[in-house]
């Protein structure tokens, strides 16, 4: 599949995670774009505030003088939210170019990860500069650093909740993807597109018991991946990878959760980028050992038939006996 | 061949070709009327749809039965839609439809008995059931056109369900784009904007749904081409400014968007839900949220705890609804959080009348708590208002610390109209709050002792931090239980209210500001009191007319207005005893919600003429009791709408 055609299947996997992204910055934007107009408290301003339904029925003049000083600035706070909003109108202004990520040969992808992370992390240090302007507390020194990078240590909760996702276009010798986990945390969703010979089991290291993985090869179908209700991980593979999809939401135990495990007939025996022939060993070995099924009777079967016949005899609870 | 058309009332100034009548005529009535389930709704919207898109003025009733799923074929299964659409803009639903679609003739019957169509009504009717294979059918159908014979309708049946099934396996899937086409036809509608319509309306179909749809609509068409000698030429005047199409929740809906609500709690009812669905679909696309509450009560505890943490909160729901929320609106006066509460009125008490619209939760919205619990209350008087006034209610509810209650009803929820499109404001949107620290030794109730009003301290504002209680409490809001201490808020919640009056103004009257008898009406009854009246002084009659949408506190100068009338009565959509009735005098009468309060208000004796038949009111009653008033000894048929 082309490079672009597997980019935008990428894209469009996390889309809901842009649009979440986007529609909160533009709405935060927004609202200190109001705040900034109404700086002036101008009687334009409170007029226009009250609505066309007041309009002929309330009498404008009289009714500004009540209303509050609704989220005013002062002159020492204005610069600081100004640059705020520059800040948020350039992020939105990027569009989707934003969330993907290209690693070139030689780069290292745990910081260029960093590094973008922390550039859309702006977004919510902006939010945080305004509050800080409106409450007085902002200082030049020890604040003005923030719009320019935020990284994701320093992400709240909710920050996290609304990370975005990320693209990342890359050959597969970078492909290192156990260095990208301390980016694994509450919404955020990665996908991975991978040029050129790679680990064939490469994602095998950020399985975890919540973590959504999938590595694909050919034609991806990504909805699970899409639709799974936290942190995400998926990499579109060339040929001669293993294809495998673990969701945490499929079952209780490890190899419940793998839905579907496919190894390929051949596998290149030799070092891909820094990773050992023996370490990719090693990351099929994981695969093997986390999917076996445990059946009634302490034996391990791998294959589906055998999956399929020790869930059989565990539904039916042969082994305790009557 | 050229033949000449004149319908009642109308003007004829165009000819036809071939054996077709081409009537123009400045506006008509169109209904479309089915089983539950036939899709009469969808015709309608996107017949109405097409009709304001190419120009013409339009409002839209919805019929909708009280059960879901009744059983087919018989009067209570009735389902439709009426359009009225007109050359200049229309504000209410008209008096009678002038042209009927009818699937069949038990929910015709059920129209005919409510005196919904016209005298000379033209009724493309279902052909299917007058030689029905069940004799029951048979029977039904000439005992149903035995009853309708005494009007002068004009009968044209049309195999409506034959011709859908050349196209469409299961005809209640196809019998509605069928209708479509013959409406397309007679009124000469825009194919390409119907098309356009279809694949909006199926757009989550596939291509053979809206590929089908539309060939319905173009057998119909070709069908009336074919066998109708009669088409309706309505002009438009296409509009300068750009207009949108919705209805009144949908309004409601996009207006509390547009005026920065950031959390719409509720909990499912009719017929308030469109609203949230609305919501729903696109408010996280502007940083906001819809949370379903697991009940009324709920809905309105989440959007006073928002309201209380910062946020713009609104909670929307309907009569049975208001009644569980009363005490945590009580809540939020006692408070002073600012929340805006949007009450869809439909028919009640109770469950009453779900689906249809009444005008009865006035005096509860105003006065229904226990304890004295002043609060704004306004209506607003079309769907256009519908959008804007979110935008008014959130700023009141801010700048008052106060509940706002906006009040519309299922005639303006389900009405469809067209509007000038909102221009958007930032300023809609202003932050609520001011986030800068607290000043030193600011309470959280610092009353002003004059206005009764207080800056709105936010919890997570620097200094901010405080409790709230609805216990009696004092300006620090620590529990109070002196007794000047509870006087005092008291006194301050209500002078609020009364500070917020002194920036009213005083209402507009429609018509001269003096005669014999002035109208009042609230909300969703204004454009059919504007048409009555305007019959009315089209005959030299002195009337005139004034719609309030400020119910709590009242327009200023009311007194003033009505002084200069012999005669004031409100017209409304809720219940009045009439005076000659058993036991009914006019000292133990019961008037009209609003009558009552404007009675006590201005110490006038204002009488009221009200119906609550569970549909809007009608120009044409309303005109009648206007007569009836004016001239009592007048022999004409009052207190009932039709």
């Amino acid at each position: 599949m082309p490079s672009e055609e597997r980019k935008g299947i990428a894209l469009d996997a996390i889309r809901p995670g842009i649009e979440r992204f986007q529609a909160a910055v533009a709405k935060t934007a927004e609202e200190v774009r109001g705040l900034l107009a109404g700086t002036s408290d101008s009687e334009d301003d409170q007029t226009a505030a009250l609505g066309f339904f007041a309009r002929g029925k309330v009498d404008m003049d009289r009714f500004s003088a009540f209303m509050p000083e609704s989220g005013h600035i002062d002159e020492a706070a204005e610069a600081p939210t100004r640059a705020a909003q520059e800040v948020m109108d350039s992020l939105l202004a990027r569009g989707d170019e934003l969330f993907v990520l290209t690693v070139q040969q030689g780069e290292e992808l745990a910081s260029a990860v960093a590094d973008r992370l922390a550039e859309i992390g702006r977004a919510f240090a902006a939010a945080h500069v305004v509050e800080l302007a409106q409450r007085h507390e902002y200082s030049e020194e020890k604040h003005a650093g923030l719009l320019s990078c935020y990284p994701f240590a320093q992400w709240s909760r909710s920050e996290r909740s609304l990370a975005p996702g990320l693209v990342i276009e890359l050959p597969g010798e970078v492909l290192t993807p156990a260095s990208i986990v301390p980016f694994l945390d509450r919404a955020t969703k990665i996908v991975f597109v991978v040029e050129g010979d790679a680990p064939a089991a490469a994602l095998s290291r950020v399985v975890s018991p919540g973590v959504f993985v999938q590595q694909e090869t050919g034609e991806a179908a990504l909805e699970a991946f899409t639709a799974f209700d936290g942190t995400a991980v998926a990499a579109l593979m060339p040929d001669k990878a293993v294809s495998f999809v673990h969701d945490p939401a499929a079952g209780e135990t490890t190899y419940e959760r793998f839905v579907s495990l496919n190894f390929p007939k051949e596998v290149r025996k030799r070092a891909i980028g820094g990773i050992s022939a023996a370490q990719q060993a090693e990351d099929y070995a994981l695969l093997e050992t986390l999917s076996v099924v445990p059946s009634p009777t302490g034996e391990a079967a791998s294959d589906p038939a055998g999956k399929l016949s020790a869930w059989l005899l565990s539904q039916a609870d042969l082994a305790s006996g009557g | 061949m050229i033949r000449l058309c004149r319908l009642e009332n109308e003007t004829l100034s165009s000819v036809a070709t071939k054996d077709i009548n081409i009537s123009e005529v400045s506006e008509h009535t169109v209904e479309i009327i089915t089983n539950s389930g036939e899709g009469a709704q969808k015709c309608a919207q996107i017949f109405g749809q097409t009709c304001a898109k190419m120009g013409n003025g339009v409002w839209t009733v919805e019929i909708i039965p009280a059960e879901i799923e009744p059983p087919h074929h018989t009067v209570t299964s009735t389902s439709g839609n009426i359009i009225r659409f007109g050359t200049d803009k229309v504000t209410n639903w008209g008096d009678q439809s002038k042209l009927a679609v009818a699937f069949n003739d038990q929910v015709l019957l059920s129209r005919h008995r409510l005196d919904s169509l016209h005298d000379n009504c033209i009724i493309l009717q279902e052909s299917l059931w007058e030689n029905h294979e069940d004799e029951d059918i048979r029977r039904m159908y000439r005992e149903a056109m035995e009853e309708m014979s005494s009007k002068n309708y004009r009968f044209v049946n049309v195999p409506i369900e034959e011709e859908a099934l050349k196209i469409v396996s299961n005809p209640s899937h196809g019998k509605n784009m069928f209708a479509l086409g013959l409406l397309a036809e007679i009124y000469q509608r825009d194919v390409s904007i119907i098309e356009r319509q279809i694949a909006h309306i199926f757009r989550l179909k596939s291509q053979k749904v809206i590929d089908s749809n539309i060939e319905l609509v173009k057998a119909g068409a070709a069908w009336a081409r074919e066998n109708l000698d009669f088409q309706f030429h309505i002009p438009s005047v296409p509009a300068e400014e750009e207009r949108i199409v919705m209805n009144g929740n949908q309004a409601c809906g996009l207006g509390s968007i547009a005026a920065g609500m950031e959390l719409c709690s509720m909990y499912p009812i009719t017929p308030a839900t469109s609203v949230s669905h609305e919501l729903a679909e696109v408010i996280e696309n502007y940083g906001g949220i819809v949370h379903q509450a697991e009940d009324e009560i709920a809905a309105a505890g989440v959007a006073i705890g928002a309201s209380y943490a910062g946020k713009v909160a609104l909670t929307v729901t309907s009569g049975p609804g208001m009644a569980l929320k009363t005490e945590f609106i009580a809540l939020a006066i006692m408070v002073e959080v600012p929340l805006v509460v949007l009450d869809v009125q439909r028919g009640g008490p109770s469950t009453g009348l779900p689906t249809k619209v009444e005008q009865s939760d006035l005096l509860s919205s105003i006065y229904g708590q226990p304890g004295d619990a002043p609060r704004v209350v306004i209506a607003p008087r079309s769907i256009e208002e519908c959008f804007h006034s979110m935008v008014t209610a959130r700023r009141i509810a801010e700048t008052f610390r106060t509940v706002v209650i906006v009040l519309t009803d299922a005639n303006l929820a389900t009405g469809v109209q067209q509007f000038t499109r909102p221009e958007l404001d930032v300023r809609w949107q202003q932050g609520p709050i001011d986030q800068s620290p607290v000043p030193e030794g600011l309470r959280p109730y610092e009353w002003d002792p004059k206005t009764g009003m207080s800056r709105r301290i936010i919890p997570g504002m620097p200094g901010g931090a405080h409790t709230v209680t609805g216990l009696a409490h004092d300006e620090l809001s620590l529990v109070s239980y002196h007794p000047s201490g509870n006087e005092l808020g008291m006194r301050m919640r209500s002078r609020k209210l009364a500070v917020f009056q002194s920036t009213l103004m005083p209402p507009e009257v429609h018509g001269d500001e003096e005669g014999d008898l002035l109208v009042v009406g609230w909300g969703s009854t204004h454009g059919a009191i504007e048409e009555a009246v305007d019959r009315a002084r089209a005959e030299g009659r002195k009337v005139s007319s004034c719609q309030l949408t400020f119910l709590s506190p009242l327009e200023p100068g009311i007194k003033d207005i009505f002084s200069k009338f012999d005669k004031v009565m409100t017209v409304e959509i809720n219940y009045s005893d009439t005076v000659g009735d058993p036991y009914i005098t006019e000292e133990t009468r019961r008037y009209g919600q609003l009558a009552w309060l404007l009675r006590a208000h201005t110490l006038i004796d204002i009488d009221c003429w009200t119906s609550c038949p569970g549909q809007p009111l009608r120009p044409k009653d309303i005109y009648q009791n206007i007569i009836a008033k004016l001239e009592p000894s007048q022999d004409i048929e009052i207190g009932e709408a039709s």
